[in-house]
């Protein structure tokens, strides 16, 4: 990943005429500090005339003459490489190179590109274009693993949601140009529905967000927003990317159209994919030993588009914006994972690109609107939103019963619909920045299918709140109230049981699912914050929230066999909203070649929700346990390492180190499905050498060690460790202003046999995907 | 930093304190048993034995026909059965009695026993497969091959005899597995892929002579290596009813 502070390099290029030869002097400083830079990388034309600064960032280069006008490359670690003609013998040369916000992989450093709702006293991280380019897969939250204290819980390859030090689902929030991204309620199998290759840039932010967000940013919050606009009339992108461990192809191009005030701007992404290759011929289960023929994984094969279109209409102050999007998404589900796995499911149907029962088919739509004001000491930000998901599983009819119509594979429908309003106003008044916001959302869904899981309900929201941020020279702090009403209004069901009368299908029963329920939750929230600035390296930062969360539909109201868990939920209309005490903090120490951030945090839970195996049985043929929805103290704490060390102008090297640790403390059992320890190794080089017509090279070494999980709740399997090593190589070429450039990598390139500890497969023994290797070609202009 | 840092590890050393007194050991299922094979009609019984180190909870048997894993796609059983039982104790042995509809279709069947404790831990499950039989099933009469009899690699098996079944017969399925007569392969997680397979399709003959049956040469390479190995030759018979009916045979080849 790119990284490193929002600075500005200067340069100052002089040359003085000589015979034969002419020196090139100059001085590279630092925009903000205006302190010199040492130990940049100076190279001037093809000819590899090198030098580096010295420790004051002094430089002076000989070259042949006979230049009448050369290359300058300016390089260092953190600054944004600087390039241009010049001309030797012509006067000094000051050069003012566009801003370009970095950032160490998981610190941030720059305020200017985080959310304006995002707390300076948050730990945040970002990652862009380039960034995301480093790790795109067929999810957008393995996309953002390489983020310390940022996991994601998979199914197969095709389905991910992100999990945050060890919260996920609504305890994670996941903003789309500002408007919520509904569904993530919905179980571990249910991945997000965004498609990685429309995300452009990503803003995760740790830790409670209990006052600008509201509910269901316990965890933290996901933003996924656009790049910022180029200058140009029209700008664009296009990436193809292969992966080898499932045949995937997948292809994404952006096009954007811009004037002096009005903008336009399309996407459209599709990704392919087959059968994923895991490193072993068979798994045990249950001591029974099962076959993965051809080491492919039967039937978790995908396919994924996406389509946006923006617009935008500037006027004066006035900024509007709207977006139409679509999300297509159907992935098959391993056919181990639904029931008992059984050898004749697993038997290899000869086709690897095919989607067979059972699979998910999901769509996701949204219409937005945007209206941002920026007037001299006022802001304002609004955000509405129109959302569709709607998700279907589908798979054998007779598995949990007899079913009236054994055509008929959808067991599981689930139609969701949500508005949502999100008004903010700034207000920027000498020391203060003052926010005021207001948010509402409006929320139905509606069942279908022959499996009875979460019941039809509506659901309103309503907040309101207030944040005062102000500054002194060396501190800034923040502190803010919020107010909550959640209503939800959810209809009971009964749900039919079907048996034979002589030679019929008929009705002969019904089960009481759900009971209708009608429940009301209000809350305050509140919340302080301090950053400080020790001096020039050291930052603190201190974060302290009570933070809110309403139940989801499924901890009031699920009852049913949750697909492939094996386990039968059940949700309680009495759970209350969940309410933690949060302290989150931050150390950033930062130097010219070092940049470390350690963040400690504990979490306490009043009444934490979470899913109790009992002793009981469900009566549905082949369901597992009742597992019922429960409330109980916890606590839930760990930290994060992340360093950077720069070794030189073109080589860094990070580590990233991450813990976390869940306890329930009425259970006395840890919580589960809590990422293990892991840590990130990672040595990143560029190479300015003339090879293909190129000069920018890179290359990236990473290597991921992640320990054995040994602190699991009940029932839940402990999980050995492993270790993962990946490789990459990449190149650019520029012609004029368009961009080509190349990225192949070889993840897992050992091919290494593990378990993922969050993944859905987990349970089954099923090993992650093996040896990777990815192709990645794009061009931007 | 160093109040977190102290609040951080009080509440480790809390939390490891506090782990020690909690049962999350599983239950286990020490046996499972069934009748093997029980007309419809017939009662069908199913002996379990739990153990718990602290206290059993919840048994629960599901009984299932094995159809699909026989190749074939509908769905004509017409029983299927599920029953939970409470346990006491911390080792407790079952029987319970099932009465097979009397419209179920023969063929292989299987009863899951899961169990937990009174903690909800939950036990590694366990399956039992049983045949349902029926009058108007299948019926075979095999003269040869003579189950027990010892084969050389390079002898030929051929068939004798016959299978009959009134509302006639639809497909007859010769298959041998790896394996002897105790549960060798495994009907739970399916058969083992068979390492000899032959199908015959029959338009509802109401008998059919064995010996139309391709002999079987005995092959080098069933043996993968070793001097000798048991061998389990299965003839079954699916009837247009889709009822199911098999006669297994044992052999050894050195």
């Amino acid at each position: 990943m790119k990284r490193l502070i929002g600075i500005w390099i200067a340069l100052i290029g002089m040359s003085i005429p000589a015979v034969a030869q002419v020196t090139v002097e100059g001085r590279a400083i630092d925009k903000q500090t205006r302190r010199g830079v040492p130990f940049a990388l100076i190279q001037f034309g093809h000819d590899h005339e090198r030098t580096t600064t010295d420790s004051a960032g002094y430089f002076s280069l000989t070259v042949e003459e006979g230049h009448a006008v050369g290359h300058l490359h300016v390089q260092a670690m953190g600054y944004v490489h600087y390039h241009s003609d010049v001309e030797p013998g012509s006067d000094a040369l000051v050069v003012e190179m566009i801003p370009q916000n970095y950032f160490i992989d998981e610190v941030t450093v720059s305020i200017e590109r985080k959310s304006p709702t995002t707390s300076s006293s948050s730990t945040v991280l970002l990652a862009d274009r380039d960034d995301l380019r480093e790790q795109w897969t067929n999810s957008l939250s393995t996309t953002l693993l390489d983020l310390p204290g940022v996991q994601s819980m998979n199914t197969g390859v095709g389905i991910g949601k992100p999990v945050i030090r060890g919260l996920l689902g609504s305890r994670v929030q996941v903003n789309v140009n500002g408007i919520k991204q509904e569904g993530q309620q919905w179980g571990m199998d249910h991945g997000l529905e965004v498609d990685p290759f429309s995300v452009e840039q990503v803003e995760v932010v740790k830790g409670a967000q209990a006052l600008a967000y509201g509910s269901d940013a316990t965890g933290g919050v996901v933003n996924l927003r656009p790049a910022t606009l180029a200058d140009q009339k029209w700008s664009g992108e296009a990436t193809t990317l292969y992966q080898s461990v499932n045949q995937s192809v997948g292809a994404t191009a952006q096009s954007t159209w811009r004037s002096e005030n009005a903008w336009v701007k399309g996407r459209l992404s599709g990704q392919q994919f087959g059968d994923y290759r895991v490193p072993t011929e068979s798994f045990v289960y249950n001591s029974y030993l099962l076959e993965i023929e051809n080491e492919q994984l039967k039937n978790t094969a995908g396919a994924q588009w996406s389509a946006q279109l923006d617009g935008g209409y500037s006027s004066g102050d006035h900024d509007y914006s709207a977006r139409v999007s679509w999300f297509d998404q159907a992935v098959g589900i391993f056919p181990g994972a639904i029931g008992i796995p059984r050898s004749y499911k697993l038997q290899d149907d000869g086709e690897r690109r095919n989607i067979d029962l059972p699979y998910q088919d999901i769509s996701h739509g949204r219409v937005s609107f945007h209206h941002h004001y920026h007037g001299e000491s006022w802001q304002w930000i609004t955000d509405l939103g129109l959302q569709q998901n709607r998700r279907q599983e589908l798979s054998f009819p007779h598995l949990h019963g007899i079913s009236p119509d054994t055509s008929n594979t959808l067991a599981l429908g689930l139609d969701l619909t949500t508005a949502t309003l999100n008004a903010r106003a700034f207000q920027y008044r000498g020391n203060h920045k003052r926010q005021w916001g207001v948010q509402a959302e409006a929320q139905q869904n509606q069942r279908q299918g022959f499996e009875f899981l979460v019941p039809d309900y509506q659901r309103a929201l309503a907040g309101a709140y207030f944040i005062d941020e102000w500054s002194t020279a060396r501190h800034e702090f923040n502190a803010g109230v919020r107010i909550d009403v959640g209503h939800y209004d959810i209809e009971g069901h009964y749900q039919p049981i079907y048996d034979y009368l002589g030679d019929d299908i008929a009705v002969v029963d019904s089960n009481l699912r759900a009971i209708d329920t009608t429940r009301t939750f209000p809350n305050v929230s509140a919340a302080f914050g301090w950053m400080c600035h020790w001096n020039d390296r050291l930052t603190t930062k201190v974060n302290i929230a009570r933070s809110y969360r309403l139940p989801n539909i499924a901890e009031l109201s699920v009852n049913g066999v949750h697909h492939g868990t094996f386990r039968y939920e059940v949700g309680n209309p009495e759970n209350d909203a969940e309410i933690g005490y949060q302290f989150n903090t931050e150390v950033t120490w930062t130097d010219r070649r070092w940049s470390l951030q350690l963040s400690p945090y504990i979490n306490y839970f009043t009444n934490f929700l979470f899913l109790r195996p009992t002793a009981e049985f469900s009566t549905l043929p082949e369901a597992g346990q009742l597992f019922r929805y429960e409330q109980a103290e916890a606590i839930h704490t760990g930290a994060e390492l992340a360093a950077t060390w720069l070794l030189s102008a073109t080589q860094s090297v990070d580590l990233g180190v991450e813990y976390v640790f869940g306890f329930n403390i009425d259970e006395k059992l840890p919580l589960p499905f809590m990422p293990p320890f892991s840590t990130l190794v990672r040595w990143k080089s560029e190479w300015h050498i003339h090879f293909l017509g190129s000069e920018d090279w890179s290359t990236q070494v990473r290597y991921r060690y992640t320990a054995a999980q040994n602190q699991v709740d009940r029932n839940e399997r402990t999980t050995p460790g492993y270790g993962l090593l990946h490789l990459a190589v990449g190149n650019e070429w520029k012609k004029d202003s368009t961009t080509w450039g190349m990225r192949l990598e070889l993840r897992n390139a050992l091919n290494s046999k593990y378990l993922n500890h969050l993944s859905r497969y987990r349970y089954l023994n099923i090993p992650e995907p093996g040896a990777n290797f990815v192709v990645q070609g794009y061009v931007k202009f | 930093m160093k109040k977190s840092t102290l609040l951080l590890s009080a509440f480790f050393v809390v939390a490891l304190i506090s782990c020690k007194d909690n049962d999350t050991t599983a239950p286990i299922i020490a046996d499972a048993h069934a009748t093997a094979e029980v007309a419809a009609g017939g009662e069908l019984v199913i002996e379990a034995h739990f153990t718990d180190d602290v206290e059993l909870g919840q048994a629960k048997i599901d009984i299932h026909d094995l159809f699909d894993g026989h190749d074939h796609g509908k769905v004509a059983a017409r029983w299927s059965e599920t029953r939970v039982v409470s346990l006491d104790g911390k080792d407790t042995e079952i029987e319970e009695v099932f009465i097979v509809d009397t419209n179920a279709t023969a063929g292989p069947y299987h009863a899951l026993v899961q169990c937990t404790d009174a903690e909800g831990n939950n036990a590694d499950f366990m399956e039992v497969d049983f045949w349902v039989t029926r009058a108007d099933a299948p019926q075979f009469s095999v003269t040869s091959p003579v189950g027990g009899t010892d084969f050389e690699v390079g002898d030929v098996i051929s068939f004798i005899g016959t299978a009959m079944d009134d509302t006639g017969l639809e497909k007859l399925i010769v298959r041998i597995y790896e394996g002897g007569p105790e549960g060798e392969h495994d009907h739970a997680a399916g058969h083992d892929d068979p390492i000899y397979e032959e199908e015959v399709e029959l338009s509802g003959n109401t008998m059919f002579d064995l010996s139309m049956l391709s002999p079987i040469t005995i092959d080098a390479a069933w043996l993968e290596g070793e001097s000798q190995m048991d061998f389990t030759i299965e003839v079954s018979g699916i009837d247009i009813d889709e009822n199911i009916a098999h006669t297994e045979m044992h052999f050894q080849v050195h």
